[in-house]
């Protein structure tokens, strides 16, 4: 087995490798991700595709650490070049005494304080018995080389995805790995990662793949869903879980047969999700009016991507928080959660469903490219309680039951499923009576209205909800939601490393707007600063709708996820200005 | 409040329907009760799905499960309903414009999925509620206030749109022919997969040509006993129009999207959820 070297002197190491689409510098990149992980180090991986499925440049960012990692980083330690077009457009992201490892000669001479070597990757690949596709095994193998990763860990990793048991298959894949990270190690440069304490067990997935393991770990039976980038994977990894638990994943032929799917499912006792972006999400607005009205659970989850209308499907954007919350006409009670990363992911779709079961309405989970197509660390969530709710099926009189299904309180009410002897009930998303038949009185529209409004009392998020960083009596107070949070969180431990003090707090459940939890937060700070990847800033607004405060917006919305360098940078000027 | 909850006792649930007098929809509630008491089904079996539109009110003056959903999105809801609950008998009662018009994006699909669903068209080409506009089944040159220069489009016909759709049961009925009609719902609630049923009924305050003196006259059974030998002879009858045929004009049995979804499905000993977790270690 090839020796990976003593350890190296960097606390993490951020890698990026290029190529054109098609290459598989993605899978490389993923592939380096999981291996690590398995070798018990945290890993962190964003990928950047284009559009088109085989056309233009692909990239992949990762990045590796023995202590947590958060985002991609800053700056690239190491830039693994499958073609001239990488270097050309990466090389600038380079830190000072950043490596790079190309095809020979790609990009030209080295730049100043740049270490190049050079890898023959599509040679070396065809060397070991493979074709020009395995170069991004060889890249693999590279960057294991030059990170000092177990070379064992690596193979074994690449054997899984692309042998299959299949021993010829095994053995070429087997050479490419190897005469990359042999070529690498070669070079007789020292690894680049320090060593740590590996942490055994951990689990490697994206943001979409969390959610679809707490749907199944919540007891979502059914998922009907239209492919839509991002959130595709959420539909296909429940499309291959879901029938081993006597349950469906289905295609259907729009977002709108989508949601209505859940809610028959739903009707007839089965906890349904459904898994879309932007343009599906405003299709299924009058629908979400329906779930509100009828008092129907169900969980709808918008993976945002850059709008508005087709925008840029693979770019991140969080465009959509004020839709979730006031999208669809009249009001009607529904949650809306963000997670905050990939392990947290999981955690919120399983509190998604126990919402929406527990108050017999939507439950709107906003995720965003940006934490859908990443992939994390995570701890293995197994053995936990998840503490799962259900919704009443029985009713105690049943006698005088009568099918009226919308008297009494709004939270907690019965719900027969559909097929109940004896317990028939009407849905209905006309204005009903308590039986479900539709009414027009004024009397009784407003104890429906008030009935249905108070789905949303009590549950706004406790001080305890919230994901705080930072110094708690600082004068400065950021408010951010979502996938901000691994930025936001490595910015503000950066300026406190500098002497700036920051406190940052994360609510997951947004909606009903956590106003109290926030209220002593906002009213202690000086400055509240809201970074957003929104151009209009949806939680600036929510948070000035709130707050008597006037927020100061860090946005970007250029379809890429904040930096935390870039945070650190738009703080300082925030708290300077 | 209705007696909606007992299983027991007709099909009525006291409630007065809201048609106009003459209202073609008073005789497929009638011919519904009498197919339903023949097929011995209790109402708590039984979950009606509706969208809106005067159609969709049927629903109401039955007992059973119902499901009163928005416009239009009665077939998605009914399929997830018999996916979730494959021993409920679903029945989905839809205007012309609530299957053909704005659900029309779900028709041809709920066809070729197959689902154990009754799925009753009924069609007096007008959008009754809102006062007269013109369906997708209205004739060409229809004149209404939305369409003072008489429709231009060519009309939908919902029999021919199923069979080209893949549906596995189509037929047509008259609202002039109550006997005939709960005889084809017989045929409907007795098959395995969609059962499409058209029913021409006529809308006494707007529907301009529909009426049941017309029905009586434009209207014939199909020829042959047996029904059109093959999808393509079933086709070509259900666009006849003088005469139109009514009956059965296609069944065939495939099985049902909650079959070939069961067959992929493992019920009885689900695996655990933590199971899953292997796949990303």
């Amino acid at each position: 087995v090839p020796d990976p070297g003593p350890p190296g002197s960097r606390p993490d190491v951020t890698i990026r490798i290029g190529g054109d689409a098609g290459d598989g510098v993605v899978s490389a990149g993923e592939l380096l991700a999981r291996a690590a992980a398995r070798a018990g180090l945290e890993a962190f991986a964003a990928r950047n595709v284009p559009t088109e499925v085989q056309a233009g440049h692909a990239f992949i960012t990762v990045r590796v650490g023995a202590g947590p990692v958060r985002t991609t980083g800053d700056a690239l330690d190491l830039l693994v070049a499958l073609d001239a077009g990488t270097v050309a457009r990466h090389r600038g992201a380079l830190c000072a005494g950043g490596r790079l490892i190309r095809e020979p000669g790609a990009g030209g001479p080295p730049g100043a304080g740049e270490e190049a070597d050079d890898v023959p990757f599509e040679a070396l690949a065809r060397r070991g018995g493979g074709t020009a596709r395995d170069r991004n095994l060889v890249a693999l193998g590279a960057c294991a080389g030059a990170l000092g990763l177990p070379y064992g860990t690596v193979e074994a990793m690449a054997g899984e995805r692309y042998a299959g048991g299949d021993a010829g298959a095994a053995g070429r894949v087997a050479s490419a790995v190897r005469a990359g990270f042999e070529s690498v190690r070669g070079c007789g440069r020292p690894a680049l990662l320090q060593a740590g304490t590996p942490r055994p067990g951990r689990l490697v997935m994206t943001g979409n793949e969390a959610v679809a393991l707490g749907a199944v770990a919540a007891g979502c039976r059914r998922f009907y869903g239209y492919p839509i980038t991002p959130a595709t994977e959420i539909l296909e990894l429940l499309a291959a879980e879901l029938p081993a638990r006597g349950g469906s994943a289905l295609a259907v032929e729009d977002e709108p047969a989508a949601l209505a799917l859940c809610l028959g499912s739903a009707y007839a006792g089965e906890k349904a999700m459904t898994a879309t972006s932007g343009p599906g999400f405003s299709l299924m607005a009058e629908l979400l009016g329906l779930a509100g009205a009828a008092e129907i659970p169900v969980v709808v989850v918008d993976v945002q991507r850059a709008g508005p209308c087709t925008g840029m499907p693979t770019k991140t954007e969080q465009g959509d928080l004020l839709s979730a919350v006031f999208g669809g006409h009249g009001d009607f009670p529904r949650a809306v959660i963000a997670p905050l990363d990939v392990e947290d992911a999981f955690h919120q779709t399983v509190r998604a469903f126990n919402l929406a079961e527990a108050r017999q309405m939507p439950v709107i989970l906003l995720s965003d490219q940006d934490l859908a197509q990443r992939l994390q660390t995570v701890s293995r969530p197994g053995g936990a309680s998840l503490g799962l709710v259900d919704r009443p099926r029985a009713v105690p009189d049943a006698a005088g039951w009568a099918g009226r299904r919308y008297a009494g309180a709004g939270t907690g009410a019965p719900m027969p499923p559909a097929g109940a002897p004896g317990l028939c009930w009407r849905a209905s998303g006309q204005e009903h009576d308590e039986a479900g038949m539709p009414s027009a009185d004024p009397e009784n529209r407003v104890r429906m209205m008030r009935r249905r409004a108070s789905k949303l009392d009590g549950l706004a998020e406790r001080p305890d909800g919230l994901a705080a960083a930072g110094d708690p009596d600082s004068e400065t107070l950021v408010l951010g939601w979502g996938s901000t949070y691994g930025a936001v969180r490595e910015a503000v431990e950066r300026l406190a490393a500098e002497g700036t003090a920051v406190r940052a707090l994360y609510p997951r459940l947004l909606w009903p707007y956590p106003a109290e939890a926030l209220a002593g937060a906002v009213a202690r700070a000086r400055r509240v600063i809201v970074p957003e990847t929104s151009l209009a800033g949806p939680w600036a607004r929510l948070v000035e709708m709130h707050h008597a405060v006037r927020v100061r917006r860090v946005s970007r919305f250029d379809g890429r996820p904040f930096e935390p360098g870039e945070l650190v940078v738009r703080f300082r000027e925030a708290i300077g200005g | 409040v209705t007696d909606d909850a007992t299983g027991t006792g007709g099909w009525r649930n006291g409630v007065e329907p809201v048609w106009c007098p003459g209202c073609g929809h008073y005789a497929v509630l009638k011919a519904l009760e009498e197919a339903l008491t023949r097929a011995g089904d209790r109402p708590e079996s039984v979950c009606w799905v509706s969208g809106i539109g005067c159609a969709c009110r049927l629903p109401c003056f039955l007992r059973g499960y119902a499901f009163h959903g928005i416009h239009g999105r009665a077939l998605p809801v009914a399929t997830g309903i018999r996916l979730s609950n494959p021993a409920l008998r679903v029945i989905a009662t839809m205007g012309d414009g609530d299957a053909l018009s704005i659900g029309a994006g779900h028709f041809p699909h709920a066809c070729r999925r197959n689902p154990g669903v009754v799925a009753l068209v009924l069609d007096n080409g007008v959008f009754g509620m809102t006062k007269g506009q013109p369906s997708p089944t209205a004739p060409r040159g229809a004149v209404s206030k939305a369409t003072p220069g008489g429709v231009p489009e060519a009309p939908l016909d919902p029999v021919a749109l199923a069979l080209a759709s893949g549906a596995t049961f189509a037929g047509r009925a008259s609202a002039a022919h109550g006997v005939e009609m709960a005889g084809l719902l017989d045929a409907a609630l007795a098959h395995r997969g969609l059962a499409v049923v058209h029913v021409l009924s006529p809308c006494p305050a707007f529907g301009r040509g529909l009426s049941f003196a017309s029905l009586r006259q434009a209207v014939r059974p199909l020829d042959a006993s047996g029904g059109p030998p093959g999808r393509a002879q079933a086709f070509a009858a259900a666009l006849e129009r003088d005469p139109v045929r009514v009956g059965l004009f296609w069944r065939e049995a495939r099985p049902t999207m909650e079959e070939a979804v069961a067959a992929h499905s493992r019920a009885g000993s689900p695996a655990p959820w933590e199971a899953m977790q292997d796949r990303f270690a």
